[in-house]
């Protein structure tokens, strides 16, 4: 027996322990002029045309501006960078905006005509429009932009639309001098805007900073550094607010409100999301019976599931319109179970043994329910809870709950179960919501077709009289109540939970703007 | 899985069965490990006849109620209630099917895979042997719980595909102690007996090779039920297990792990089952393999 | 022993080429992997072909294996298809942070399990062997993802003591580190201990106690020293668990590792960028097996002869 060789140990040890004694980067701890934010991903690109997912959108949100924005309460204004625009009366194609004078990058280029032109050719080119970029373009349907001269930019589309400023307030402007010469996988990590921060530092799954941006000329940021940090695990998230290590965190599961309260601030704040159970046209048959599908609508008590599993973070809703264009004599289908019974005895499914429904030829009421766990304010459990009063109406449910990542795909591709649990954002104007529903939409996801509505439909997007386009999205969402493409729920509480030291109220639309916070003691 | 390296050089049993019997009334240890198997085996099996409430549908008025012990608690729900006013007792008692299931079943099939293989490789040895084994390694480089990721994200979550994943990904360590097993037996004048009398060679693997792997390969078994109900909780923990609406271990303490401030009871209970399950297991493991291997009674 | 590690060497490369291929082969259970990246009702068949041959796909199997392998060797994984960016440079940037928790997680399973495998050994049958080993099988049973919430909870959240999550200093590495390395910890307290009792019990050590030599130099300089040559052995395999088990503790503890990048890769159904993942932590597994070889064959001459 050789004996043991004791340098081959020490070597082995040694290279065990180095990494243990040279740490790596700086504590996380929040210093006093910084604040902490928390979100489930990092983001993938700040390319300003390329990102796609919405914490991407909250941190491009402080490094670009764009030609209009909403205000805290989600009214349209023109953007920092405008001193006005207007839509040309004799062309209502032409979208023309006066640029503020003496704007720029925060690399010093000129925030200028060619500037915003140069930003929309970019975002134009299928070579590089991608995600929300993408979807802006088929939304604007731009035929031209144009700088007409140094500081009137022009937006011309294809069709004349009403809707034209609410979807610019995403589209990012960017330097074009640096985004036009930098290869794009640079551009992808270092995002240069002229909007009130900068982006100083970014380690991918770690942490991105951002400071004041230097030339900015809008109104200063009091808070002198952003950390955004990525943190998968809600457990985590939660603590980490908890233990004051964290400012602004997100989907604070309403249960934890009375905890969070008790050392930091909780915000529950009606947002624009609705939440509806899809119904399907293409999966039961018996789905594409009205009656069935009010039934369904009877058989749910939303108030309840409200109450009692999302301890009132939800607010019901009869119509898939975000207010203020939401028709206010649209009333939510009452919970009633007899007349769900009644409708569905109409429709041929009588109760049959077992308490299952079964149509005259025996077949039983299967229908499947789908719902995601991981998205929505307690999705998974809203889902289960509906289930629970769809079988009491005799419906054979086959509940499925599905992890958020495996969930959509099948929605899209028009195979996913009859039933499915859904919610879809808003910009807060009526024609984008409703337009979920309409037959040509990538979003009616259920093939729901109501010739009616379509008629309606092709009025509202030409329709440029505010009174008029009232008028009309009100007449939809009868049309859409009563003919139920959905099972109706409610409007999600976003809930936050943000640290004592921060002064800021977050936004119905989903997106953290801190460029008003202020830290206090 | 640690019974690999302790049992590669497992010695043939002789009379392991009333040994066994002997042992057990003098360990404890052992009959604390066997009464919680035992336990949840019950459960698992009698689940429509313990469970006290329905698993799936619970009652919206009595959502969160902690356990009966504690203040607003009710008796009638002895380990309290989730968001959605379901029983956690009766999940729990279903949720032992689930893991019983996958633990058993994934077995049997790693177990199938890697005595077939092992058997195969250590009789013949040569070629087959070199190329079984390097398959054995090439599985045993996969770091497993990325693999099974993989696999599940490809064919989608789902107790079949994840039983399937978990049984094809865990044969490595049967194989490996069958083939040594055989390479020792293989000479042995029993087994020449058998040859020279003309029996096939499948006779020889199933009527004499084989009941003398038998032990080691119970061992493992033993080890791998535990490591399994792990993995089965661990992929469901990552959202790619077995579908959420299913009871399972994994489910209740993904689901119940953010409300652990208010509502600790969501994530305990569930945690507590998979972790004395296991820990039963492994007891009861380390006994077979203190029964079965006299090297190690030192 | 030159010619024991060639065949080593040639083994291992094999076993490489066996895990790329299987790695590569997954991604056809989908059936036309192309679909992956689209989505088939929003894009053209013109579209469709076009990525289909900018990724490859167009190509026969072996032949896409062949490439694969090939750009593979010059450290070219593909594009991520989420990402946009190479799979490698995702994945290298990413490294040394799984492997400063896969480490960290090593040193502190040894630290633990050693005494503790010792103690137990040679106060067999007393308190301190009962508690260290019914700590180790509880360590052994106890799943990962449990581990770490409750870490959270205890050193976290209710002393607070320790960060929560994130990478930093020395004290965001503590809890992450006990987190994975715990089975290993267990696992190797146990084997210390019963290899440790095998070795005590045989004849030279006896011969040594005979000639008086102290027990604490008995139990050190001849008992540890050949106890400890298994322990070695599997030191390769426990890697393997622990990069294993850093998949979910990096997502708890929101490590920006590779792990993590794989769970989230996954959550995007970013099927390459999984598979390289995969590819890179099995060959690093077989590099450090392969080390851990050499290094058993200083250790114990009596391997060169197997």
């Amino acid at each position: 027996m050789k004996p043991f060789r004791l340098p081959v140990m020490i070597a082995l040890v040694s290279v065990l322990v180095a990494p243990l004694i040279v740490p790596g980067g700086a504590p996380a701890a929040p210093a006093a002029d910084s604040v902490v934010v928390l979100q489930g991903v990092d983001a993938v690109t700040v390319d300003p045309h390329m990102s796609s997912s919405l914490p991407e959108a909250n941190m491009m949100l402080h490094v670009f501006e764009a030609l209009t924005m909403y205000d805290d309460n989600m009214r349209l204004v023109p953007g920092n960078i405008v001193e006005s625009y207007r839509n040309l009366a004799n062309d209502r194609t032409v979208w023309e905006f006066k640029l503020k004078p003496n704007i720029r990058f925060s690399n010093g280029e000129a925030l200028d005509a060619a500037a915003v032109k140069a930003a929309f050719d970019r975002g134009m080119n299928p070579q590089i429009g991608r995600g929300n970029t993408s979807y802006l373009n088929n939304n604007l349907s731009i035929r031209e932009a144009r700088a007409v001269d140094a500081l009137t930019f022009q937006l011309i589309t294809r069709v004349p639309s009403p809707v034209v400023p609410n979807f610019l307030a995403e589209y990012n402007i960017g330097a074009p001098k640096y985004y036009a010469e930098t290869p794009l996988p640079q551009v992808a990590v270092r995002p240069i805007g002229s909007g009130p921060y900068r982006m100083t530092e970014w380690r991918k799954d770690e942490q991105m900073v951002m400071e004041p941006n230097p030339t900015y000329t809008g109104p200063r940021p009091s808070i002198r550094r952003i950390v955004w940090r990525p943190v998968p695990d809600g457990f985590s998230r939660i603590n980490e607010l908890l233990r004051g290590s964290a400012d602004v965190t997100v989907n604070v599961p309403p249960d934890l409100v009375p905890t969070i309260n008790r050392v930091q601030k909780a915000f529950g704040l009606q947002g624009g999301r609705r939440i509806f159970i899809g119904i399907t046209q293409y999966g039961h048959p018996a789905l594409r019976d009205r009656r069935v599908r009010q039934a369904l609508n009877h058989a749910v008590d939303v108030d309840a599931i409200i109450t009692s599993v999302l301890l009132k973070n939800g607010a019901r809703t009869g119509s898939n319109v975000n207010p203020p264009w939401q028709n206010p004599n649209v009333k939510p289908y009452a919970f009633d179970q007899r007349r769900a019974g009644q409708l569905l005895d109409e429709a041929g499914w009588r109760m049959g043994p077992n308490n299952i429904r079964v149509n005259a030829q025996g077949q039983p009421l299967r229908i499947t329910l789908q719902g995601p766990r991981g998205r929505y304010l307690k999705d998974a459990e809203v889902t289960q809870a509906i289930g629970q009063y769809l079988r009491q109406v005799g419906i054979d449910l086959n509940l499925q709950i599905i992890d958020w990542a495996q969930y959509v795909p099948p929605i899209l591709q028009k195979r996913a179960g009859d039933l499915y649990l859904i919610g879809s954002g808003s910009n807060f104007e009526g024609q984008a919501d409703i337009s979920d529903l309409q037959m040509n939409s990538s979003s009616n996801y259920g093939n729901w077709r109501n010739d009616q509505f379509e008629s309606e439909w092709n009025r509202l997007i030409g329709e440029f009289d505010a009174a008029k386009r009232r008028e009309i999205l009100y007449r939809m969402q009868d049309i859409v109540k009563e003919d139920a493409p959905y099972i109706f729920l409610y409007f999600q509480v976003d809930i936050y939970g943000v640290s004592q030291r921060l002064n800021w109220k977050p936004l119905p639309n989903e997106r953290i703007r801190l460029t008003q916070a202020t830290l206090g003691q | 899985m640690s019974a690999v390296a302790a049992v590669a050089s497992t010695a043939p049993p002789t009379s392991a069965g009333r040994t066994a019997l002997r042992r057990i009334a003098r360990s404890p240890r052992a009959l604390v490990g066997l009464g919680v198997l035992t336990v949840v085996l019950v459960m698992a099996v009698f689940a429509p006849w313990l469970a006290p409430h329905d698993p799936r549908n619970g009652d919206l008025l009595v959502t969160r109620k902690p356990p009966a012990w504690s203040a607003g608690g009710v008796a009638t729900y002895p380990l309290g209630t989730d968001s959605l006013g379901r029983d956690i007792l009766s999940r729990i008692i279903y949720g032992a099917r689930v893991s019983i299931v996958v633990g058993v079943v994934a077995v049997l099939i790693a177990g199938a895979v890697g005595v077939t293989l092992g058997l195969l490789s250590g009789y013949f040895g040569g070629i087959v042997d070199d190329v079984i084994m390097r398959i054995a390694e090439i599985q045993m480089a996969f770091p497993f719980i990325l693999l099974a990721l993989l696999i599940m994200a490809v064919l989608g979550q789902g107790l079949f595909n994840l039983i399937l994943v978990l049984g094809v990904s865990g044969w490595v360590p049967y194989g490996r102690v069958v083939r040594g097993q055989v390479m020792q037996l293989r000479e042995k004048e029993f087994v020449e007996a058998a040859r020279a009398i003309g029996s096939s060679t499948g006779r020889i693997l199933w009527r004499h090779v084989l009941p003398n792997t038998l032990a080691p390969i119970i061992v493992i078994a033993t080890f791998m039920v535990a490591g399994t109900i792990v993995s089965e909780a661990a992929l469901t923990y990552l959202g790619l297990g077995v579908e959420a609406s299913t009871p399972t271990w994994g489910t209740m303490l993904a689901e119940g792990r953010e409300y652990v401030q208010v509502a600790w009871w969501l994530a305990m209970f569930p945690g507590l089952a998979i972790m004395l399950t296991v820990l039963g297991v492994n007891i009861v493991g380390d006994w077979l393999r203190d029964v079965f291997d006299p090297r190690l009674r030192v | 022993m030159t010619q024991y590690l060639l065949r080593r060497l040639i083994q291992a490369v094999i076993v490489v080429l066996g895990v790329t291929a299987l790695a590569f082969g997954v991604l056809f259970l989908t059936g036309d992997p192309v679909y992956l990246l689209v989505d088939p009702r929003g894009a053209t068949q013109e579209q469709i072909q076009q990525l289909r041959v900018r990724f490859g796909f167009d190509q026969p199997v072996p032949v896409q294996y062949v490439r694969y392998i090939g750009n593979a060797l010059r450290g070219d994984f593909g594009l991520s298809l989420h990402h946009g960016v190479p799979n490698w440079d995702l994945i290298v940037q990413r490294l040394p942070a799984t492997l400063e928790l896969a480490f960290a997680g090593f040193v502190i399973a040894l630290a633990v399990a050693i005494p503790a495998g010792i103690v137990a050994a040679t106060r067999r049958n007393t308190w301190a062997d009962y508690a260290s080993m019914n700590a180790a099988l509880l360590g052994q049973s106890m799943p990962v993802f449990w581990l770490g919430i409750l870490l959270i909870l205890v050193f976290s959240v209710s002393l607070g003591w320790l960060p929560v999550s994130g990478r930093g200093g020395i004290e965001h590495l503590i809890l992450p580190a006990i987190t994975v390395g715990a089975f290993t910890a267990a696992r190797t307290a146990r084997m210390v201990r019963s290899t440790l009792l095998e070795v005590l019990g045989q004849d030279y050590v006896r011969t040594a106690r005979a000639k008086g030599a102290g027990e604490r130099r008995v139990v050190l300089r001849h008992g540890l020293r050949n106890a400890l040559i298994p322990v070695v052995t599997l030191l390769g395999i426990d890697f393997g668990y622990l990069l294993g088990g850093a998949v979910i503790t990096e997502t708890i503890f929101a490590w920006p590792g590779a792990g993590r990048l794989a769970v989230q890769a996954i959550t995007n159904k970013d099927i390459p960028l999984v598979q390289s993942i995969v590819i890179l932590m099995a060959l690093l597994f077989v590099v450090i097996n392969l080390l851990v070889d050499v290094l058993y064959t200083l250790l114990d001459p009596r391997v060169r002869l197997a």
